[in-house]
């Protein structure tokens, strides 16, 4: 259990890492500072929110590069010219020329932009706009093409060449130097570099263990007391589902697998697979749009889970609750109902095939007693481990379901944060549910061991059990 | 004398005649098959043939050149609404309209309303939405993306769970033996080939060419892991130490690690990374996460099928195990399969119709039936909208269902 815990932790936080940058926030500065420092601004900010979103640790404990990388690339801010890094170091290998490089540029930037308090010409503009733009150029021949173009400016205008004109040398010349002396062979080159705690992966993952699910990007709400509201909602929607499924089921699964092939077994099992087969939003959809609505009939309310007053009985909040409820569990019941019953005809029928079926009937047991007492708890086994199967899906919720009945429940906050880009919820909640899953389905192995004494816990399963 | 073997296609035919259901569900299967092929000449904007300004021409079958890049459009004609200039001899599709295409006068069209129009196949059918979208064309055009989406998300998931649950299956955690050479000879490889792959031909993924970097680290892996053991195994012929490799343990870590993820909150989670979503995207992203239930069946029934007498004929004949497996067992082990593909079908049609309802993960411009579906919540009295997606798709997870049901009966 505890590699599985681990490996989808791995999971979330891969998929975590992957997510396109959500929040940039306004850049706010200064109108009346100078050129130098605004882009100074602009740079500090960029460091401080890749502090915040904590880029400038590592992703893992441990990590495997080639020599031509350098293990401080994710100090690199912000991820276009990261990007550009690294595009240049592929084709290069040799980092220290790169770098190199690239500080020389950074003053030939800084440079460039304190002119332009004390001098103006379109040349300079010319000259500070395609300087910005190198950093992120990811091709050489771009580069170059730039470079050029700054020559031509800086040679056309002598105030720009007097003061820019030794340091755009300088950049000329490295830049020349990164290309002449590549470095192909340091791509082959392995290097091994242990990190320590301070990684992203640790820094994720510890607060989520400690229970603390931190704070949405989005609201600044702590992220655990949505989750816990979310959860609350979708437990109670899907549980009463399976009541009501588990409920009907059984009896209609013992009493077609006692009359297997009467007509009402045929007629039964027709209906179930059509019931199987009928997509639950669609159904959803029909239900909200005939049954709530002014146009056609208005019985059931259209969305949420209805406002109860603190003062209210335990009673009429009950009466609520169900009033709200009954669209959407029935829409959720149909379709367990249909895979319960199937199951429970199936083992039921297996079962009383049995020989020791055979011989309580022979004692002359009453067949109440048979079916009920001898035949049913027997067929309760795989109903355990079909509700292990299920329980994700508990869990999770349906996620269309909620949506459709505006149920503010774990699926719905995941389809929220999804469209907000609240990148943090929406994998701390995968995880979560994850997690419950994996001690659910533990919690069914352990109560089939307990119902039937047969199982063996901790034994290597060699059956045939997919 | 009696044909002993039958083709599989002839086995799978029988059991599906055998009742009316099944048969129907194979013309049903026929007919979104055919439906879903040309969509194009059932309902599209333009004629099949027409006479326009004197001269004659067939503007639908341009179309289909003109997107294979055979032919290109004359400059009069490259945004000709055809629908709207006067033709002569003109002859049009069924549904005279592609699904896309907005028609501002006849906003929520009814099925049964008085609709004035010149033709039968300018009539919509089936109602319009409230932009004035033809249902049926997008019904029509829907088939095509569900099935695509469908089937190739299966044969994805079909290849890959095949793979690792005949691996696992059939050599479970007792029967790939490998002596100490290999083994460390593999485990060279295996760390080669995650270097070599992932990290000397790294600059392709800063370069975005990220199909061939992932595709290429792939087969860079596994063929230095298989040519690390071959080594191993010649240099030291002799080396002893011989252990079973738990094959079975770690495909079915891999199906619990998938499993206990809820799947449509996984998928979701997947979905929403991508920025330009494509059906290459969706495909790609169902057929990667489905494969388990498949991979389970063929584990489970080649467990059973690799303890039969004939597969013991197979070791003692001194045939190689990849032989055997592939020759002898796998074959044996297809009826679940099958069934399995069956059900996959209609689930992986469902999961798209059901993100394309939600509106994540599915490109912009495509109609498929799930957006239909989600158009009829804006508009209350529109049943059609409300009725028609949903049964369609109802009536094709039927269909699958059908088909299922009919290879899982025993004969």
């Amino acid at each position: 259990m505890v590699p599985t815990l681990v490996l989808i932790s791995l999971l979330a936080f891969a998929l975590n890492e992957c997510t396109p940058e959500g929040i940039t926030d306004e850049n706010r500065t200064d109108p009346r500072a100078s050129a130098l420092e605004r882009y100074d601004s602009e740079r500090s900010n960029f460091k401080r929110l890749a502090e915040l979103r904590g880029e400038r640790f590592p992703i893992f404990y441990f990590g495997v590069h080639s020599a031509a990388y350098p293990d401080t690339l994710h100090y690199l801010f912000p991820a276009e010219r990261r990007l550009a890094a690294q595009a240049f170091i592929g084709r290069n290998g040799n980092w220290p020329a790169i770098q190199n490089f690239y500080s020389e540029l950074e003053q030939l930037i800084r440079q460039g932009l304190a002119l332009s308090d004390s001098h103006q010409s379109d040349a300079l503009i010319e000259v500070n706009r395609l300087l910005q733009q190198i950093p992120i150029r990811t091709e050489d021949k771009n580069i170059r093409r730039d470079l050029d173009k700054i020559q031509e400016a800086i040679t056309s205008d002598t105030a720009i060449e007097q003061s820019l004109g030794a340091q755009y040398a300088v950049v000329q010349e490295t830049f020349e130097g990164t290309t002449a002396n590549a470095q192909q062979w340091k791509h082959y080159v392995p290097m091994f570099q242990w990190n320590g705690t301070g990684n992203k992966y640790h820094r994720w993952i510890s607060p989520i263990l400690s229970g603390n699910l931190g704070v949405s990007l989005v609201t600044g709400q702590e992220v655990g007391e949505r989750v816990n509201n979310a959860l609350r909602w979708t437990l109670r929607l899907n549980l009463s589902a399976f009541f009501i499924a588990y409920l009907l089921a059984i009896p209609l699964g013992v009493y077609t697998a006692v009359y297997a092939g009467s007509g009402f077994d045929r007629r039964l099992n027709i209906f179930l697979f059509f019931l199987y087969a009928l997509p639950s939003f669609w159904v959803a959809t029909l239900l909200t749009q005939f049954l709530t609505t002014p146009e056609w009939f208005d019985i059931f309310p259209t969305m949420g889970v209805g406002d109860v007053s603190a003062q209210a009985s335990w009673w009429e909040r009950t009466q609520t609750r169900a009033y709200h409820f009954f669209l959407p569990v029935f829409c959720l019941t149909y379709g367990i109902l249909a895979i319960v019953v199937r199951q429970v005809r199936a083992a039921m029928q297996g079962i009383l095939q049995s020989d020791f079926i055979r011989t309580a009937r022979s004692k002359g047991i009453s067949e109440r007693r048979v079916i009920w007492r001898h035949a049913f708890p027997n067929a309760l086994f795989p109903l355990i481990t079909m509700f292990g199967n299920l329980l994700p899906s508990v869990v999770a919720g349906s996620i269309i379901i909620e949506l459709i009945f505006s149920i503010p429940g774990v699926g719905l906050l995941t389809f929220d944060s999804i469209l907000s880009k609240d990148w943090p919820i929406v994998y701390a909640l995968l995880l979560l549910t994850a997690i419950l899953t994996v001690f659910g389905i533990l919690l069914a192995d352990l109560l089939y061991a307990w119902v039937d004494p047969r199982v063996q816990l901790g034994q290597q399963k060699q059956s045939a059990n997919g | 004398m009696a044909k002993l073997r039958t083709s599989i296609r002839e086995q799978l035919l029988n059991k599906i005649n055998q009742r009316a259901s099944w048969r129907w569900a194979k013309r049903g299967l026929y007919f979104l098959l055919f439906i879903g092929a040309f969509a194009n000449f059932i309902a599209n904007d333009k004629p099949y043939y027409c006479e326009y300004k004197g001269e004659w021409h067939s503007p639908l079958f341009k179309a289909i050149a003109v997107d294979l890049g055979l032919s290109k459009w004359p400059t009069d004609q490259v945004n000709l609404r055809w629908y709207e200039v006067d033709l002569e001899n003109d002859y049009w599709p069924p549904v005279a309209y592609r699904p896309e295409q907005i028609n501002i006068y006849q906003k929520f069209q009814s099925p049964f309303d008085d609709q004035k129009v010149e033709r039968w196949q300018f009539r919509h059918m089936l109602g319009t939405d409230s932009l004035g979208h033809d249902t049926l064309a997008g019904l029509i055009w829907g088939t095509r993306f569900a099935l695509i989406i469908g089937l190739a998300s299966m044969l994805i998931a079909t290849i890959i769970g095949l793979f690792l649950g005949s691996m696992a299956g059939f050599f479970g955690n007792d029967r790939w033996i490998t002596s100490r050479a290999q083994r460390i000879g593999g485990v060279i490889g295996l760390i080669l080939g995650l270097y070599g792959g992932l990290m000397v031909r790294r600059p392709l993924l800063d370069e975005g060419r990220l199909a061939f970097y992932y595709i290429g680290a792939l087969g860079l892996i596994i063929s230095l892991t298989v040519l690390g053991s071959y080594i191993g195994r010649r240099l030291f012929p002799r080396s002893g130490h011989m252990r079973a490799l738990p094959v079975d343990d770690l495909v079915m870590r891999a199906i619990e690690t998938l499993t206990a993820i809820p799947a449509l909150l996984l998928l979701l989670s997947i979905v929403a990374i991508i920025q330009r979503p494509s059906v290459l995207s969706i495909t790609l992203i169902i057929g990667l996460l489905g494969w388990t239930g498949i991979a389970r069946f063929v584990r489970g029934e080649l467990l059973r099928v690799r303890s039969l007498e004939y597969m013991q004929a197979t070791k003692v004949m001194g045939l190689p195990p990849v032989r055997a497996l592939f020759r002898h067992a796998l074959p044996n082990a297809m009826g679940p399969v099958y069934v399995a593909i069956a059900f996959g079908v209609a689930g992986a049609i469902l999961v798209e119709a059901g993100l394309s309802f939600i509106g994540i993960g599915v490109p912009a411009d495509l109609v498929t039936w799930g957006k239909l579906l989600r158009n009829a919540r804006t508009s209350a009295d529109a049943w059609w909208l409300a009725i028609f997606p949903g049964l369609m798709l109802f009536l094709t997870i039927t269909v699958f269902n059908l088909l299922g049901e009919a290879v899982s009966e025993e004969t």
